[in-house]
């Protein structure tokens, strides 16, 4: 973590580095609290020395700590400078230095999102800068590039904007996706670019998406790099409802796409799918049994890829319909 | 490396009425991180209410020759609503705790300086990490839309670590985490609400701030307690809005947006983990980038 900020010199790292910012708890306090108290559980030092008691987000390094500290307890506790040269010869001390001295490079990402339209449906992409008192003005404008192409990868829309701090950008993603109007489910997916004008931090900017239906909204965030595999547990729903494994294929080759269902170990389902380059694919679950359904027994469901795939769980339930989509 | 004995808990909202929970601990994932021939797995799922632990169950599995044996990782929860989601005041929530378990004699190992069948030396003392391979939670319910909802973490999201390192020093910092895709309509019964949990032991007020909402809203939750803020009491008497909402305070608490039926919030549309503030920087030292470029170059993963 600390070698990617700015705000600490080297030598701090070693000694000063803050466990708990809430408080302004070091590393060292928070040792020689444990050494201070052998005896002590884990809760109590934490409760004495008010780490980990307001945001919590410590606690798992204090946990760390406190576990170490017991077993290196020094004869004399303020032995600290031998620790402090070891550590300066560490491998993630000299990255630090080098990384200190290096220039800046803005750190550019791309975020990819299906799109659902159809069935009074459609895909909304938000860009939130958001700013709150709280942290107050730290993250810069972004400048966005967004590509939404159809199922079968072909490019329907593309928009540049830039997104200040402050402000937010809705983009209507599925208003020219082909069959959009349609009575069926139709799919795409958008990839977003977003890059940041001048240094600050990221905030609020990752990109969501909503799918909006006319009774219900759904929202996820978009993801990064994706991956030729997924597995999922699921239920049968209720008859009204049909679940689907949506598959965008990130990368310029087209792939094969298969979909397996398990009621344990036995296969009960199997789909294979052509997956277009750079295109999306919708593939319902149809109910296996009405025995399965009954019980309500979980199913294992495999989705796998021989290209970069980003898999996620769409349910629509009802019609009009709700829908959720979930990452998976 | 092994050095965890369990894996940081996670914390799910009880399920709204007319719904069951299914949660799967996947221990086969859970396997590939436990560095000894043989290990005792304890899998507890607490579920607290009003204040206190209303229903504890443990689960304990052997790993032994390569397969598990004992009891079922998987866990069903019934609804304890009678009405708690409705009301919004104390909606329940269950603590998943899985770990060694210690109090039986978890590792039946050599010492620490073993190693086995010609491999790496390893510290012969838990998980190769502290977090849960990821499952979904699965709500459903025989007249209700199935929704998921991922491993919130009780602790230890890095996330918030990153924003904490960032901006904890800043004056008047104070937590901060939201959403930036909330929506009230109420012609078309779109409803949304805040959950806010906390299961630590000590109260927490936060502050709920909602864009083009000049009022913010103070909310407090005491120690073990749910709650369920419905949006569209924050928002005055606009019919529909679209935004972005902000949560922050002293002290943090698992938040959580669901999004359901306006009219009846126990029929869900879905449930989403919040978004942390986030305090990674947008410019990196070039001599990093390099670094990792070099390394997935070594090791595959450019």
């Amino acid at each position: 973590m600390t070698q990617d900020t700015d705000t600490k010199a080297p030598g701090q790292l070693l000694t000063d580095e803050i466990l708990c910012p809430c408080d302004n708890i070091s590393y060292e306090a928070f040792r020689k609290a444990i050494w201070a108290r052998p005896e002590a559980s884990f809760d109590a030092v934490c409760e004495d020395s008010l780490v980990g008691q307001k945001c919590t987000s410590c606690l798992l390094n204090a946990e760390s700590i406190f576990s170490e500290a017991g077993a290196t307890r020094p004869d004399v506790i303020d032995d600290v400078p031998r620790a402090h040269r070891r550590l300066i010869l560490s491998k993630q001390g000299v990255y630090a230095v080098i990384d200190r001295l290096s220039p800046k490079s803005p750190f550019v990402r791309d975020s990819i999102m299906p799109i659902v339209a159809g069935r009074g449906a459609r895909t909304v992409v938000t860009l939130s800068n958001a700013m709150i008192e709280a942290i107050g003005a730290r993250s810069p404008d972004f400048r966005i590039q967004a590509e939404m192409r159809d199922g079968a990868g072909a490019v329907y829309a593309s928009q540049e904007v830039l997104v200040p701090a402050g402000e937010r950008v809705d983009l209507e993603a599925s208003a020219d996706l082909p069959g959009a109007d349609g009575d069926a489910f139709v799919t795409g997916n958008c990839r977003v670019r977003f890059e940041p004008c001048s240094p600050g931090y990221f905030g609020t900017i990752r990109p969501h998406f909503a799918v909006v239906t006319p009774l219900a909204m759904t929202a996820v965030h978009g993801q990064g790099r994706g991956r030729t595999s997924s597995v999922f547990t699921t239920m049968q729903g209720p008859a009204v409802e049909t679940q689907f494994v949506s598959a965008v294929n990130c990368a310029n080759a087209p792939g094969e796409l298969v979909v397996k269902r398990f009621d344990g170990d036995r296969l009960v389902d199997e789909q294979k799918l052509d997956l277009p380059a750079r295109g999306a694919r919708l593939v319902p679950l149809e109910p296996v049994s009405e025995e399965i359904a009954a019980i309500a027994r979980p199913l294992t469901v495999q989705s796998s890829s021989d290209v970069e795939t980003r898999f996620h769980i769409m349910v629509s339930c009802g019609d009009p319909p709700r829908i959720s989509l979930d990452h998976i | 490396m092994s050095d965890y004995q369990y894996f940081i808990p996670v914390i799910s909202i009880a399920p709204p009425d007319g719904y069951r929970l299914h949660e799967r601990v996947l221990v086969d994932a859970i396997a590939e991180q436990i560095a000894t021939p043989e290990a005792d797995l304890l899998i507890e799922r607490r579920v607290f209410g009003d204040g206190e632990e209303l229903q504890r169950h443990a689960s304990r599995l052997q790993w032994r020759d390569g397969e598990w044996a004992g009891d079922d990782p998987d866990f069903d929860l019934d609804s304890i609503d009678e009405g708690r989601w409705r009301g919004g005041d104390s909606i329940g929530f269950m603590e998943t705790h899985v770990g060694l378990d210690a109090e039986e004699g978890l590792l039946s190992a050599p010492p620490a300086s073993a190693s086995y069948d010609g491999g790496p030396t390893k510290r012969l003392v838990g998980f190769a990490g502290a977090f849960l391979p990821p499952s979904y939670k699965i709500y459903h319910g025989e007249e209700r839309k199935t929704f998921f909802s991922d491993n919130v973490l009780k602790y230890g999201n890095t996330v918030v670590i990153y924003q904490i390192d960032a901006f904890g020093q800043t004056p008047g910092y104070r937590w901060v985490e939201g959403y930036p895709l909330s929506c009230i309509d109420r012609n078309s019964d779109i409803g949304e609400s805040i959950v806010l949990i906390n299961p630590f032991m000590r109260a927490a007020t936060v502050r709920i701030e909602i864009s083009g909402v000049e009022e913010s809203r103070k909310i407090r939750v005491d120690p073990l307690h749910a709650r369920r803020v419905a949006v569209a009491d924050l928002i005055g008497d606009r019919d529909s809005w679209m935004g972005q909402i902000l949560v922050s305070g002293p002290r943090r608490l698992i938040t959580m947006f669901a999004k359901h039926s306006l009219a009846n919030p126990c029929q869900m549309t879905t449930l989403e983990h919040s978004d942390p503030y986030r305090g990674e920087p947008t410019h990196r030292p070039v001599s990093q980038m390099l670094r990792r470029k070099v390394g997935g170059w070594l090791f595959g993963e450019c």
